[in-house]
């Protein structure tokens, strides 16, 4: 029993760390109908810069966590107005096409500063708490914390600001929004800049769990993060979160209770089953075709 | 066309169409209620009400795009309901859209070849090495396609991506696609939408020559009551779901429930 | 008579690019780095069509072809490893290439399944989601190696074969194409409700596009398993799925010429970029971002080379 909740509590900090990286897929989703496809990248930029923060300037965790989500929020809102607003009116594979470019970009770029896997330093002093025998590191309150006040003030600032209101808005509906006053581009800058920041944090907390790095982290971790986006339904807030944790739970729980080489095969089977039973996710908003 | 003579002789006769006591529901709202009519062979019938009346749905559950919540859908006399679309349209009932649905990046020759599809007789490996039925049959279909084309005049466009088409050629070009899949009822959603008075004019010409060359009966949704109390030999008025009239243009005109769907109550 | 000659000259053509083919490995006119490269081509050619025809033409976006890949890849290895070594390569090489390819068929008829009420996005992850699962199977098989791959293959592949399985691949994806299947899956693309309605039986169609695309996807699967000598659930990921795309849109969709060019770009300018060292696939995309700002449908998108018309359809004076 012990165990189970020990792998409960790996769950939930995985699950933190997927539902960062989700919100940025879903929310890109939410107003451009697009997949970011380099958005599991943007967060191997994140940890990349979490390592550059930790072992090369030696700085402090608060610090690191900052350099991490403003370098991605950076790097985010430049790719869009680089890469991405150039083809908002070209056919919409030509914009994935191009984030998976993006993608391999950002990749080999990071392959070609660093050759070599790097190894991020232990960024809190490290000991852990006994909580009736399930034991509690620093590293596990720390990303679950800095998530769960990064996600409340997304919450925030989507459903309480006036900008919150807008992306709504252009979620709802993207045609009209513009006529209503609403400047566009600047919000899906915003929307880019609040989904590449999460990521950059998601980057710091993965490197803390995991602390070897290596420029391909992003496809793999990215994957299962959008899978998460998609498990809630893609495009919809809460589906990310819910998603990500659900993922979370699958594939500690196969990990824990099956030969680990099963997760990914449970991962997606669960996946695969569910798209053919609920093509629109969990909480995602039913297309209803009219004819 | 002269009802008396359609009502006359065929009377014995299985209807082309009947529905019955159809009625469907979307989750919890009800678009349809115990809705009853029937079609009679080579009739050229409409049906109008009000907007939201059901319509549109009436057709698409004759088409399968919707299964109804309860009844039935007779066609010729044989039951289909529930059947999918593909193959109530090769049993002869083709339709239109409301908002013209025709395949945009595809040539106006393609179009109406790709209408074809059920009734070639080709299977995968024949196409896929270019047997000699593959041959034939491609020839037999550009033939009949480019002939159809020719005989509407739209001979001249085959070659033309249909969206570059003027709008009142892409809803003949449609009509013709639905034609060309060999079909003994016609569906006509809203043909004369946003079509103005001399266009509705040949629009009108070009239905009436179409269902004689193929002899067809036609079921049509229509709003402008020129076209339809010029046109139709048998009227079905739905509001609400449900036939409020049904019977020969002079009699659904004076009948006092229509006047009330149409003026009275303020929609 | 001109289309007859027309014709004539395409299949003239093809069989004098397979003779030369088979000149060049017999006689060593080429060095094998050349060779190589030509092979890889055609590897990357049969795969691009294959992804064209269900991206492409049929309007759906998959991003696990490299699943079907793998199939083929295996089945053919396992074949020629374990059950046809005995027998002369010459019979036994295209079985065991034909066997991968109607292996990763019947795959593709799984995929296909969903494809009836899942579409757009989430049918890409459906795709996705499928590969991955193919990858995880064979990594906990292992009596193929799992995660440490199998060898023992003979390396079969050579330039006519490759050559060979290249003609098959653009002569049946063209048939399929102008025929009324191939109609049918534009008319899903284009609208699939009006489709259905219009008697194309979607159900039908898709599957068939599935089983097509993933055959040759396997086909390729085989030729690159018996050219490599080596294969491995790694080599079958993500980034050999994304690989297929960027030579689908660098061609354009909708364009066996398109692929043809795609493939062949791609395939020599990586080459060609090799000096750079890891740096070639930082600029790679750049390319690829660039062609789709500035040509977002690709080389040729949509557009048709003429020589791959059949004749009665250029005849027919119809623009794609």
């Amino acid at each position: 029993m012990i165990y189970f909740f020990q792998q409960a509590l790996n769950a939930v900090q995985l699950g933190s760390v997927y539902a960062l990286i989700a919100l940025g897929y879903t929310m890109v989703y939410g107003v451009l109908s697009m997949i970011n496809f380099a958005h599991g990248d943007f967060f191997m930029v994140g940890a990349f810069l979490c390592f550059v923060g930790a072992a090369v300037w030696h700085l402090p965790f608060v610090p690191v966590l900052l350099l991490s989500m403003g370098g991605v929020t950076m790097l985010g809102v430049a790719t869009e107005r680089i890469a991405y607003r150039p083809l908002r009116n070209a056919p919409k594979v030509s914009a994935i096409i191009t984030s998976l470019g993006v993608g391999i970009f950002l990749e080999h770029v990071t392959l070609g500063l660093n050759p070599y896997p790097k190894y991020i330093p232990p960024l809190l002093p490290s000991f852990s708490f006994d909580l009736g025998g399930v034991s509690v590191s620093t590293f596990q309150l720390a990303t679950i914390g800095v998530s769960f006040a990064l996600m409340f003030a997304l919450h925030l600032i989507v459903n309480k600001t006036k900008a919150g209101l807008a992306l709504r808005a252009i979620s709802a509906d993207r045609a009209m929004v513009p006529l209503m006053g609403v400047p566009v581009d600047k919000m899906i800058a915003l929307t880019f800049a609040l989904g590449s920041g999460l990521g950059g944090a998601a980057g710091v907390m993965y490197g803390m769990a995991y602390p070897v790095i290596d420029p391909y982290i992003g496809i793999i971790v990215g994957w299962k993060a959008f899978v998460s986006a998609v498990i809630g339904g893609i495009g919809s807030i809460r589906g990310a979160v819910l998603g990500a944790y659900i993922l979370g739970t699958v594939e500690i729980m196969t990990a824990a209770f099956l030969p680990s080489t099963y997760r990914d095969l449970v991962t997606f089977s669960l996946l695969f089953a569910l798209l053919i039973y609920q093509p629109s996710g969990l909480l995602g908003r039913v297309e209803i075709q009219k004819v | 066309m002269n009802p008396a003579e359609n009502n006359g002789p065929l009377a014995a006769a299985p209807a082309a169409l009947e529905l019955k006591n159809i009625t469907h529901h979307f989750g919890g709202l009800r678009a349809l209620c115990g809705v009853n009519f029937t079609v009679a062979p080579g009739e050229l019938a409409g049906i109008i009400g009000p907007n939201g009346a059901g319509k549109t749905t009436v057709f698409n559950l004759i088409t399968g795009v919707y299964k109804p919540s309860k009844g039935n859908v007779l066609f010729n006399g044989a039951d289909i309901t529930g059947l999918r679309s593909s193959a109530i349209t090769s049993m002869g009932i083709a339709r239109t859209f409301q908002n013209i649905r025709l395949f945009k990046e595809l040539t106006v020759l393609d179009n109406v070849r790709a209408a074809h599809y059920a009734r070639m007789k080709v299977n995968p490996l024949e196409a896929l090495f270019h047997a000699g039925r593959h041959r034939a049959e491609e020839k037999r279909v550009t033939e009949q396609s480019r002939a159809l084309l020719d005989k509407f005049g739209l001979g001249a466009l085959a070659g033309d991506f249909a969206r570059n088409l003027p709008y009142g050629l892409q809803r003949r070009l449609e009509i013709l696609r639905a034609a060309a899949t060999g079909p003994s009822f016609m569906l006509l959603d809203e043909p004369a939408a946003g079509m103005h008075p001399g266009e509705v004019e040949q629009l009108m010409a070009f239905i009436r020559e179409l269902k004689r060359e193929l002899s067809l009966t036609v079921l049509l949704i229509e709003h402008q009551m020129r076209l339809v109390m010029g046109m139709c030999t048998h009227i079905v008025v739905l509001d609400f779901g449900m036939v409020i009239a049904d019977g020969p243009p002079e009699q659904v005109r004076s009948d006092p429930k229509v006047m009330e769907a149409y003026m009275g109550s303020a929609r | 008579m001109r289309t007859l000659r027309k014709a004539l000259s395409v299949k003239g053509a093809a069989a004098a690019v397979f003779l030369c083919a088979l000149a060049v490995s017999r006689y060593g006119l080429l060095d094998n780095y050349i060779q190589l490269i030509l092979m890889l081509i055609g590897i990357n050619l049969i795969l691009t069509l294959s992804l064209n025809l269900i991206n492409g033409y049929m309007g759906e976006f998959s991003v696990g072809h490299a699943g079907f890949m793998a199939a083929g890849a295996y089945v053919s290895s396992l074949l020629s490893v374990k059950v046809l070594a005995a027998c002369s390569p010459f019979w036994a090489f295209p079985c065991a290439v034909l066997a991968g390819g109607a292996a990763a068929g019947a795959v593709g008829l799984v995929v296909a399944v969903p494809s009836f009420k899942t579409r757009g996005d989430y049918l890409a992850i459906v795709t996705l989601a499928f590969s991955m699962i193919v990858k995880s199977v064979i990594e906990n098989i292992d009596s193929v190696g799992g995660p440490r791959g199998f060898l023992g293959m003979e390396k079969l592949t050579t330039l006519p074969w490759v050559c060979f399985w290249v003609i098959v691949t653009v002569w049946i994806i063209r048939n399929f194409i102008y025929s009324r299947f191939g109609r049918g899956i534009l008319a899903v693309r284009e609208d699939e409700i009006a489709a259905e309605l219009t008697g194309v039986n979607t159900r039908n169609v898709k599957m068939l596009a599935f089983v097509v695309s993933s055959f040759f996807a396997g086909v390729a699967g085989g030729l690159y398993a018996h050219l490599l000598q080596y294969i491995s659930p790694g080599t079958f990921d993500i980034i050999k799925s994304t690989e297929m795309l960027v030579m689908v849109y660098l061609g354009g969709v909708g364009s066996i010429a398109g692929s043809i060019m795609g493939a062949t770009a791609y395939t020599v300018l990586l080459e060609a970029l090799r000096p750079l060292g890891v740096w070639r696939m930082a600029v790679m995309p750049l390319l690829l971002i660039l062609l789709m700002i500035f040509r977002p449908r690709g080389i040729m998108g949509f557009r048709e080379a003429r020589w791959l018309v059949p004749g009665s359809e250029r005849d027919g004076g119809v623009k794609r």
